[in-house]
């Protein structure tokens, strides 16, 4: 059974009397066409055949004109009764409504209510607004006041009607002392008696509600109150016409209003184990007062990790306009993984100093999270005789993040095992020889997923049996070297392909520009779309192609002092830097994300399985197979907040195949605007009661929803409007067609 | 004639004077005064000039003095000039019984313009003969020139009383019948047949080599039509009634009007017969002098 009153009728109006009696009216331009038809003259006549003749070509447009007169006519008194009667409608999506109210006055008498800020409880906000609400309510409403709370009744705390259709003066004064409750509130016993109240009211019905919004209230919990709450509004909404509920915030608790709208790590994208890490939080305030509380700071390593509290501190975030990143003044050593790569999560909190009980308030959701995948430093092995370049390298400080392990000869190659190795960087320009074995190993390194970096100007036969033999590592043929002192070349910034790969990502940044290049092996033959840079003349600069599960760069130039000693030129070390990360596994693209977008996840070579484990109040965790070669993996629903973890399990590449699994945490995070925790609550209830005629109201707003007299008066004037233009189209008419005259007649 | 006795050939002051030819006599008064001559003229049999004999040539006409003392054959040509004998053709029809109230009824304004033109023709010594028709030929006063012819035929038309439908082509017919030798034929009417039935009765003439003269008579508000209120009218000559509001008619009654007077128009025009249209709130002597003058400048 509907708790619900028979629905309202959908207009209504101040003066119905005048509605009325115009309506009758409408009948008078009828009645006058009729008269007019019986009233006329006689006349005896000749040139009969000219009139009917002409009377056999005007008659149908004659018959029309006169029916859209008569219609006119009547429109325009009907629109005049309407205008003088004040019209209001109880359908939120009509434009105006307006008249008198029979009004359920429902205030949350909750222990929250009782919340002080600057002095006053929400309980005076709440009396204020509802005060302001009955003395804007038409002439002749009603109003019932009831209260969620009622501890003096006797009732234990619920709801109760204070006064039964009553005058909005009598309400007023009972208004004035009410007192807060002890606990929460029971919103469905407080529904079922509004509705059951609105059964004695007559009248168009609305049900106001002043309330803080309570979380606890309104969102219910796992005993599922919020379903039962949601059921009632439903049933409201779909029995015809909706009743509309205001729900009016009270709430204002501006220290609350504070988010933590930001949390990100100073180093970039990756955190390596071993390495330090800032970390940064960005703390919005959207109240009108600076908001002053404790920012918490807690890690978990490992995935599976505790969270640890790292940093508490007092912090007074100034209100909009002068919120600043909150830098935590504490740096954060992430530890190297027990086992292959692992997870850092970061979980930043803000909560505001409690001014009122603490029994009862408004929960505050102030929080961040932030995953990160941890991983040693990218293990670069240094082919070369040049040991000039290895000490450039060191001198662009880049070591923090790459670990350059000892350089071999060529020759060692033979009896390097590869296993503990990301990259080979291959900068010898002194090779003479390289045996095919060596060819076939490096290419079975890089099919396995390992990268293989190559300045292969001045680099003679030996590697083109990588480039240039059968099954090159990226094919192309290696030509002379091209040298021009006088014009050196430069890198074109301005290619599309080369500002949209991830190896020249910072050649979008003011800061880049590329060094001149007097010497580079002129290439040919390769697939146009391995090049990811070229020179300003054309020339290839940089090749890159997959290559099995693993990647080969090939820079055309070759690293000598002149290449890294060019005035202050970055391009080395972007370049290793970018290639350090692009040619391992991890993707730049992975990222934190915002709840309700997909996250992509990089996947290592040989991945078989993908393990997605969804934060505890998702469900349970899921596999998924992956067709072999895969390297791309995405997480369509990230709707709920939390980490999700994604651990890729497979095996390694190689004549030996052993079974590897991987694991990265990915934080999916509420928009930065949560933190409006007014709006947030509004938009969630309205979400979560779909379909239930809800309105809120802010502190400047009228309560009454789009039916003020002000609203009834511009539906008045938007009517007296329609008469004028009717007046006026007739006045055209007979201007233009004479059937003024005709309307004479 | 003075300014002020012009006053009397208003058709409102006229319909209050008794005596149709006393009226008439106002009437032409008014109007000649400014001629000289009369522009109506009888047929010539005036000697014109010599032409040489061709063969095929009447032999009457060969001037046989002239041969006499040239030796050569020479044809006398004549300009016809014989008396004039002129017929009025008046419309005598029920739809010719309107008129604005307060004015000349179209038939009142008829006889006037009749008896002016048959006043007029007999001071001229010509003879002037009458035929009273609706659809049917109902009298027919031959031509004289007598004054006491002039006095019947004014009888006549004062006792002249409208009834019947108009059947012009049909009427016209009859009355060609009686025409006689060629005349000049004036029709009073108010035409309002079929524009055929008119053409066609003007066609007749003309093959009957009578040379017409068609006056179209119509009442001021059949040529304005200016109703406003709600209107219920009852046709004259069987005609059905109508409900109407004329306000909503006016452009598309004066469209058909004027696209009849237009066919009319262009069908004397075709005919080399004259057409004058009158409005009955039109000065008598206006209406006639405008006509009578441009005919007398066209001979």
């Amino acid at each position: 059974m509907s708790l619900l009153p028979p629905a309202p009728p959908l207009l209504a109006f101040a003066n119905p009397a005048l509605f009325w009696t115009g309506l009758g009216l409408v009948a008078v331009p009828i009645l006058i066409h009729f008269f007019f038809r019986r009233r006329h003259r006689v006349v005896r006549w000749a040139a009969m055949d000219f009139l009917l003749a002409a009377l056999r070509k005007q008659k149908r447009r004659m018959e029309i004109e006169n029916l859209v007169l008569l219609l006119l006519r009547c429109a325009a008194i009907l629109l005049l009764a309407l205008g003088l009667a004040r019209p209001g409608c109880t359908a939120p999506s009509l434009p105006f409504s307006g008249g008198a109210r029979a009004v359920v006055l429902v205030m949350d008498t909750s222990a929250s209510m009782g919340a002080v800020h600057t002095g006053r409880t929400a309980m005076d906000r709440a009396k204020d607004r509802a005060a302001q609400f009955l003395s804007e309510l038409p002439q002749g409403s009603k109003v019932t006041l009831v209260a969620s709370r009622d501890e003096a009744g006797g009732g234990g705390g619920a709801p109760r009607a204070l006064l039964e259709n009553a005058e909005p003066s009598d309400v007023r004064v009972v208004l004035a002392g009410l007192r807060t409750g002890y606990g929460g509130n029971d919103l469905r016993a407080v529904f079922a008696l509004a509705a059951q109240q609105m059964k004695a009211l007559k009248g168009r019905q609305i049900v106001v509600f002043v309330t803080d919004l309570q979380r606890r209230d309104w969102f219910g919990d796992a005993d599922g109150r919020r379903e039962d709450l949601y059921d009632i509004l439903r049933e409201r909404a779909d029995g015809g016409i909706p009743v509309p509920v205001v729900l009016v915030d009270a709430g204002q608790d501006e220290s609350a209003n504070v988010v933590v709208a930001g949390l990100s790590v100073d180093a970039g994208r990756q955190a390596f184990a071993g390495k330090l890490l800032g970390v940064t939080a960005t703390l919005l305030n959207y109240g009108p007062a600076p908001a002053q509380g404790t920012l918490t700071l807690q890690v978990a390593q490992g995935g599976d990790g505790a969270w640890e509290k790292v940093l508490a501190e007092e912090v007074v975030v100034p209100p909009p306009g002068l919120g600043q990143p909150e830098p935590l003044p504490r740096e954060f050593l992430p530890r190297v993984p027990a086992k292959g790569d692992g997870s850092v999560r970061f979980r930043a909190l803000f909560t505001a100093r409690a001014d009122a009980t603490d029994r009862d308030r408004l929960a505050v959701d102030s929080e961040r999270l932030l995953a990160l995948r941890v991983r040693p430093p990218v293990r670069i092995l240094p082919v070369s005789t040049f040991s000039g370049a290895l000490d450039l390298l060191r001198d662009v400080e880049l070591t923090e993040v790459i670990e350059f392990l000892q350089p071999i000869f060529p020759a060692d190659l033979q009896t390097r095992d590869l296993t503990n190795v990301d990259v080979v960087l291959w900068a010898d320009p002194e090779l003479a020889s390289l045996p095919p074995e060596d060819a076939d190993k490096l290419k079975a390194f890089v099919r396995g997923g390992g990268g293989f970096l190559a300045y292969v100007a001045r680099l003679g036969d030996p590697l083109r049996l990588l480039f240039e033999g059968d099954d090159p590592l990226l094919p192309m043929r290696i030509g002379d070297v091209r040298r021009d002192e006088e014009h050196p070349v430069l890198i074109d910034r301005e290619d599309d392909r080369t500002q949209a790969h991830p190896l020249f990502e910072e050649t979008r940044q003011p800061l880049f520009f590329s060094p001149e290049v007097t010497g580079y092996a002129q290439v040919t033959g390769f697939d146009d779309r391995a090049v990811v840079a070229r020179y300003a003349n054309g020339d290839p600069a940089v090749l890159e192609k997959s290559y099995g599960r693993g990647r080969v760069v090939a820079i055309t130039t070759t690293p000598d002092e002149r290449f890294f000693r060019l005035n202050g030129s970055l391009l080395p070390a972007i370049l290793f830097f970018n290639a350090s990360q692009y040619l391992v596994w991890e993707s730049p693209a992975m990222r934190n994300v915002t709840v309700g977008s997909p996250a992509d996840v990089r996947l290592p070579p040989g991945t078989r399985e993908v393990e997605v484990t969804p934060p505890a109040a998702a469900g349970g965790t899921s596999r998924e197979p992956v067709r072999e070669g895969a390297t791309e993996f995405q997480i369509a629903d990230t709707s709920t907040p939390g980490f999700y973890r994604v651990v890729a399990k497979g095996v390694t590449a190689g004549a030996t195949a052993l079974p590897t699994e991987s694991a990265i945490d990915i934080a999916a995070n509420l928009d930065a605007s949560e933190g409006d925790l007014r709006r947030a609550a509004q938009a969630e209830l309205k979400q979560t009661y779909q379909g239930a005629p809800l309105h809120f109201t802010d502190e400047a707003e009228a309560i009454l929803p789009r039916g003020t007299q002000g609203d009834a008066g511009e539906a008045s004037r938007a009517f007296l409007g329609g008469v004028v233009a009717i007046l006026l189209i007739e006045l055209i008419c007979a201007w233009r067609f004479g059937t003024r005259r005709r309307a004479a007649g | 004639m003075a300014e002020d006795s012009r006053k009397y050939l208003d058709p409102s002051v006229l319909n209050a004077i008794a005596g149709l030819e006393l009226k008439a006599r106002l009437i032409v008064e008014g109007f000649v005064s400014g001629m000289h001559r009369s522009p109506f003229h009888g047929f010539s049999v005036e000697f014109a000039e010599h032409r040489e004999y061709v063969p095929g040539d009447d032999i009457r006409f060969v001037d046989w003095k002239v041969f006499g003392k040239s030796d050569r054959y020479y044809i006398k040509q004549y300009e016809e000039e014989t008396n004039l004998r002129a017929w009025i053709l008046l419309d005598c029809s029920e739809s010719m019984e309107y008129g604005t109230p307060g004015g000349m009824t179209k038939i009142d304004y008829g006889r006037h313009v009749a008896a002016a033109l048959a006043y007029l023709i007999t001071q001229q010594q010509d003879a002037v003969g009458l035929c009273l028709f609706d659809k049917e030929l109902r009298s027919v006063l031959p031509p004289a020139s007598s004054t006491g012819h002039l006095r019947v035929l004014i009888h006549q038309l004062e006792i002249a009383r409208t009834g019947g439908k108009t059947s012009l082509s049909h009427a016209v017919q009859r009355a060609a019948e009686q025409l006689g030798r060629r005349s000049v034929v004036i029709l009073v009417s108010d035409l309002l047949d079929s524009a055929e039935s008119v053409l066609s009765a003007v066609r007749l003439l003309r093959h009957n080599r009578h040379e017409v003269v068609v006056l179209q008579v119509l009442d001021h508000e059949e040529r304005t039509f200016p109703f406003e209120r709600m209107t219920r009218f009852e046709g004259l000559e069987e005609a059905p009634i109508v409900m109407a509001d004329p306000a909503a008619l006016r452009t598309q009654y004066l469209k058909e009007l004027e696209s009849f007077t237009r066919a009319i128009r262009h069908g004397c025009l075709g005919t080399a017969s004259d057409f004058v249209e009158l409005d009955t709130a039109t000065p008598l002597d206006v209406a006639l002098s405008g006509y009578l003058a441009s005919r007398g400048r066209r001979r």
